[in-house]
């Protein structure tokens, strides 16, 4: 059974970076690229990697915005994203329920 | 199941729990402190500037002095809710927002304390006015407190007590002493929700 449970892990939500981001955005909806990259201490280019992932699966949605002439990359959440986000933890939370002494 | 699997699945549960509570207390407390803090000066710069203009004799001046300083005061919280909230999401914009919205309620009862007690209170002693204003500030931020956030609450507790105490026992020094409480009040508030970031 837990060899099955592990299985049913999201690939894309074991890596823990991403893991980061898609938990900072379960609760603020949306966030901007710079306060993501502060919160996870992360470059530019491995952040970017990442939200790429996150957004081919529909986990994210990127919008490029201005804030006055400063140009803005805003992340949000899809409804995708919330989904696989609360299964991921079911399925953790189940491997180690699964598991004796814990 | 293997235990680095194991260990992994608790290590990743930390993981999210951690970044959930900072999220969260981010929003609630996101720039709420500069707002105290400023407002904390406000007190201090007002009531050092009217003692000064009225030592001066200039009475006209000095009854401007806090309305002028509460309108730069206001400019200055807006300046540092856009620029603490630049790079961060509307919901914490919308909280920060929403948390001077409430730190300008009683403010509002602030005004038509002023009002009441010209019109209605005007034989009422000059060292009873800014008791009398303080309990009315203090009652709102106790509403508004038990309505919305305790640090308003624990606000409106110390500056209703306070005034009380300074009322009873302390009434020829109470500029000096409330001036003490409510400023150094609201930037001690400042700090601690700054450092629970």
């Amino acid at each position: 059974m837990a060899e099955h449970l592990s299985t049913r892990l999201d690939k894309v939500l074991t890596q823990k970076a991403r893991l980061g981001i898609m938990s900072i955005l379960m609760v603020l909806e949306e966030a901007d690229f710079n306060h993501l990259k502060d919160k996870l201490e992360l470059t530019d280019g491995n952040l970017s990697t990442h939200l790429s992932l996150l957004e081919n699966e529909k986990y994210v949605r990127i919008r490029k915005t201005f804030s006055g002439k400063k140009p803005k990359t805003l992340c949000l959440i899809t409804d995708k994203g919330r989904r696989a986000f609360a299964e991921h933890i079911n399925t953790l939370e189940k491997i180690i329920k699964s598991l004796p002494n814990t | 199941m293997t235990d680095s699997e194991k260990q992994d699945a608790l290590e990743s549960i930390a993981l999210i729990k951690s970044h959930l509570d900072r999220s969260q207390k981010e929003m609630t407390h996101s720039g709420s402190g500069w707002i105290c803090i400023v407002w904390g000066l406000y007190t201090f710069l007002g009531y050092a500037g009217s003692r000064l203009l009225h030592l001066a004799g200039a009475y006209l001046l000095a009854g401007l002095w806090w309305p002028f300083l509460a309108a730069i005061a206001f400019v200055v919280s807006v300046i540092v809710i856009r620029r603490k909230t630049a790079t961060q999401s509307s919901k914490i914009k919308g909280t920060m927002t929403g948390w001077f919205m409430l730190f300008w309620i009683p403010l509002l009862l602030l005004i038509a304390a002023l009002v009441a007690l010209c019109g209605l209170l005007p034989d009422l002693p000059v060292k009873y006015s800014l008791p009398f204003i303080l309990l009315v500030v203090s009652t709102g931020y106790l509403m508004v407190g038990l309505m919305f956030h305790k640090s308003l609450l624990a606000m409106g507790i110390l500056g209703f007590a306070g005034t009380m105490v300074t009322t009873l026992f302390f009434i020829e020094q109470a500029g000096l002493i409330l001036t003490l409480l409510f400023g150094l009040g609201l930037i001690a508030t400042g700090f601690v929700l700054n450092r629970k970031r």
